[in-house]
């Protein structure tokens, strides 16, 4: 059983990797696989193609007596077309379903946002991100801040 | 250029592009490293369990055929299958003994007889209410679900050898493989007039698809001769039940199983000069575990 000697895992008692490392012996199962895959779908395709465009009387001279109705061979492909442009759609519209609107809360804090609590040692977390080697923390700004930046003091007239 | 070499480290600061690649980038590029040409004769012994298995779904439904028309006694076919079973079980001890190198023990064979007429007792009970099984459905549905059945075991069939010392655990596939057969014989014998025929039909396919298999899986290992004259005798055993019905479908069944024997390894073989697999250090490293398994 010197093979499985070899073949045998890293231990403390042998801590060393056979090198050069033996080859990895894997299942030529897929290559089969893809072989019987290949053949069939073409028989498949060769099939179908028949099916759908052979005059009725030569399929009775090949001896078929039965077969589903020639319709399908246009209805199917025909409808998992419109299948795959509906997943488009359907998606899309998944994404507009669950964004909320505009005047919604969710649109500016959610229950995943960071919040800015200042930190005791350190009372504005926001300053922090001014010294000029800082890598600044991820905070999720205000939106009360935001505006003051963006807009300038709110109007004392109001 | 410049006095420093390029290294692929991402923690360097180099004076390189960062989308640079070194002229000698593909030399390491490795093509069909694991390559094992095939060549033709194991692969024609290896797809003979393929026409074997098909060979046996013929002679199946050509026996259902049979039966169905009338032709046929069902006591004959009792009476042939459990000759047939006597039969594979020498076969199954002889090759037990080759394999193993010691006789199957008397107490296993014992347990063997028991379950096997444990089997034949319960499929005799059930025959009746098997025959009455699917007397609601119309006889076209039978065929459709029948032949998808049979579609399926053909396609989910264990077609391996038996790896002496191995593993001797059942894949899923071929468990559902088998029961998909059996199952579809259930059904099309439900469609018969008496219960002898109905027990006698789902013993013969328990022979065919439960007990053959196992027979098979043993017999590939051990004498490639053997094997090929069964391969030869199963197919034309098939073609010839099926040779008086109608005259197509034996060309089909013919056509098919020289297909599957001679056609498609010669197809694999010439399949097989466009395999490309490119292989390189940018390749994932793949961790090997428990390596003494494979």
């Amino acid at each position: 059983m010197a093979d499985g000697e070899e073949r045998e895992p890293t231990s403390p008692l042998s801590p060393v990797a056979p090198y050069p490392r033996p080859p990895i012996q894997r299942s030529r199962a897929p290559e089969f696989y893809g072989f019987v895959g290949w053949i069939s779908t073409s028989l498949l395709f060769f099939l179908y193609i028949f099916w759908a465009i052979l005059p009725e009387e030569w399929l009775e001279w090949l001896g078929i007596t039965w077969y589903p109705s020639r319709e399908w061979a246009i209805l199917v492909p025909a409808y998992s077309v419109v299948l795959i442009l509906l997943t488009y759609f359907t998606y899309w519209a998944l994404a507009i379903y669950s964004t909320p609107p505009f005047n919604d809360l969710r649109t500016v804090t959610g229950p995943h946002s960071k919040a800015h609590f200042p930190d005791k040692m350190n009372p504005d977390p926001y300053l922090s991100a001014a010294s000029p080697d800082a890598i600044p923390e991820m905070y999720d700004i205000p939106i009360g801040l935001v505006n003051r930046v963006l807009y300038g003091e709110r109007p004392k007239g109001k | 250029m410049s006095s420093r070499e390029w290294e692929k480290v991402l923690w360097k600061k180099h004076p390189y592009p960062d989308n640079y690649i070194p002229h000698t980038f593909l030399s390491s590029l490795r093509k069909n490293t694991n390559f094992k040409p095939y060549t033709y004769w194991p692969l024609v012994l290896a797809a003979c369990s393929i026409t074997q298995h098909l060979s046996t779904v013929f002679i199946f439904l050509a026996t259902f055929i049979r039966i169905y028309d009338g032709s046929w006694d069902p006591r004959y076919l009792v009476w042939s299958s459990v000759a047939i079973f006597l039969l594979g079980y020498v076969i199954w001890e002889v090759l037990e003994y080759k394999t193993l190198g010691y006789l199957v023990k008397h107490a296993d064979r014992a347990k063997t007889f028991k379950s096997s007429i444990l089997v034949f007792l319960a499929l005799m009970a059930l025959s009746p209410v098997l025959r009455t099984l699917t007397a609601a459905t119309s006889s076209d549905s039978i065929w459709a679900l029948a032949a998808c059945l049979f579609i399926l075991n053909v396609l989910l069939a264990d077609y391996g050898s038996l790896r002496p010392y191995g593993h001797t655990r059942d894949r899923l596939t071929s468990v559902l493989s088998m029961n998909a057969a059996i199952s579809s014989s259930v059904v099309l014998a439900s469609r018969l007039r008496d219960d002898l025929s109905v027990f006698a039909l789902i013993l013969f396919s328990v022979q065919l698809f439960a007990l053959y298999p196992l027979v098979r899986t043993r017999l590939q290992v051990t004498d490639a001769f053997t094997y090929a004259s069964i391969t030869i005798f199963l197919p034309a055993l098939s073609i010839y039940l099926h040779s008086s019905p109608t005259n197509i479908i034996t060309l089909i069944l013919g056509i098919v199983l020289v297909f599957i024997t001679f056609v498609a390894p010669a197809l694999l073989l010439w399949a097989q000069s466009y395999k490309n697999e490119i292989r390189g250090p940018w390749d994932v490293a793949v961790p090997q575990i428990n390596t003494a398994d494979h």
